[in-house]
């Protein structure tokens, strides 16, 4: 089983060995988080690879307060963002707070070819949701974080996670009601 | 077709957002990473040992010149007339010196670890 403690003090020795020990363990969490901040596939190999050189660089300031994964996971965020921020800045706008009017782009053909299947079709949407909505998503169904951690992660509220994820579900649950009633009655 | 309740309907939507993407990373990532990391543990290591070469190369030179001008004063004067002569020669070859160490540093192996597109 993998030991994040004797694994840092490894690393922080100069073990390399551990060190990719500990990118195998870590190496899902922070694509799951890279990707569901950036749409391009292409960027995403790259960004992860910094974060975890990041997570090298700055693993000697890792006292343990929290979980490895969680202080991981805020720096694949932070890069993430700051690589939005950075490259794409048109992908990051203010969202309209009534999120019940968000615009799905129903009529990409790409998600009406994959309604067809269910899994897909909610995959299809998640990606649609604004970065903020996705990640929050991402970090408690995925990565099953819990409020707390969110909060560590990307810094927002508790009470804007919740909400975030209050309204996404119920979103995506509206637009699963809308599809289901087409495909299954 | 029956329809789906909500409760099968939250069902569905819990399990499709708790399933991992079908793509992932490539599988030899982590050792890439590692090498990159490796690669820039030398790189630091090289930097360092430069710095301190050219540090105690300076500290040698200067005595020497030092003990020159306080034993033989007249060579001494001679060899920094020779070092005034031939300055742009020096720098030159420092200058290309370090160019070519970062040719090496920054193209070369950059190009080397960078990792191919899927």
């Amino acid at each position: 089983m993998f030991n994040e403690r004797e694994a840092v003090t490894k690393v922080l020795n100069g073990d390399t060995g551990a060190f990719e020990s500990l990118v195998k363990q870590y190496e899902r969490l922070v694509y799951v988080v890279v990707s569901r901040l950036l749409r391009e596939p292409e960027d995403v190999e790259d960004i992860c690879q910094e974060v975890f050189i990041k997570v090298y660089n700055g693993l000697f300031r890792f006292g343990f307060q929290s979980k490895l994964s969680t202080w991981i996971a805020r720096i694949a965020y932070f890069t993430g963002i700051n690589y939005i921020k950075k490259y794409k800045k048109e992908v990051l706008i203010n969202y309209p707070e009534d999120m019940e009017h968000y615009h799905f782009t129903d009529d990409n053909p790409e998600l009406l070819l994959t309604k067809k299947d269910a899994a897909k079709y909610i995959e299809q949407l998640v990606l649609q949701l604004p970065e903020k909505y996705r990640i929050v998503i991402s970090l408690f169904y995925l990565s099953e974080f819990s409020y707390e951690e969110i909060c560590e992660i990307t810094g927002m509220p508790e009470g804007t996670i919740k909400n975030y994820l209050f309204r996404a579900r119920n979103l995506l649950k509206q637009k699963m009601e809308i599809y289901l009633k087409g495909e299954l009655l | 077709m029956k329809k789906m309740n909500d409760e099968e309907l939250q069902k569905l939507l819990f399990d499709v957002l708790s399933t991992e993407p079908a793509e992932g990373l490539p599988y030899d990532f982590s050792a890439r990473v590692t090498r990159r990391v490796q690669a820039k543990t030398r790189q630091n290591s090289e930097l360092r040992l430069y710095i301190i070469a050219i540090a105690v190369v300076s500290i040698v030179i200067t005595l020497i010149y030092g003990l020159f001008f306080l034993l033989k004063p007249q060579l001494g004067s001679g060899i920094l007339t020779i070092t005034t002569d031939y300055k742009w020669t020096f720098v030159l070859g420092i200058f290309g010196f370090l160019t070519i160490q970062y040719l090496d540093q920054v193209l070369l192996k950059s190009t080397f670890f960078k990792s191919p597109k899927r």
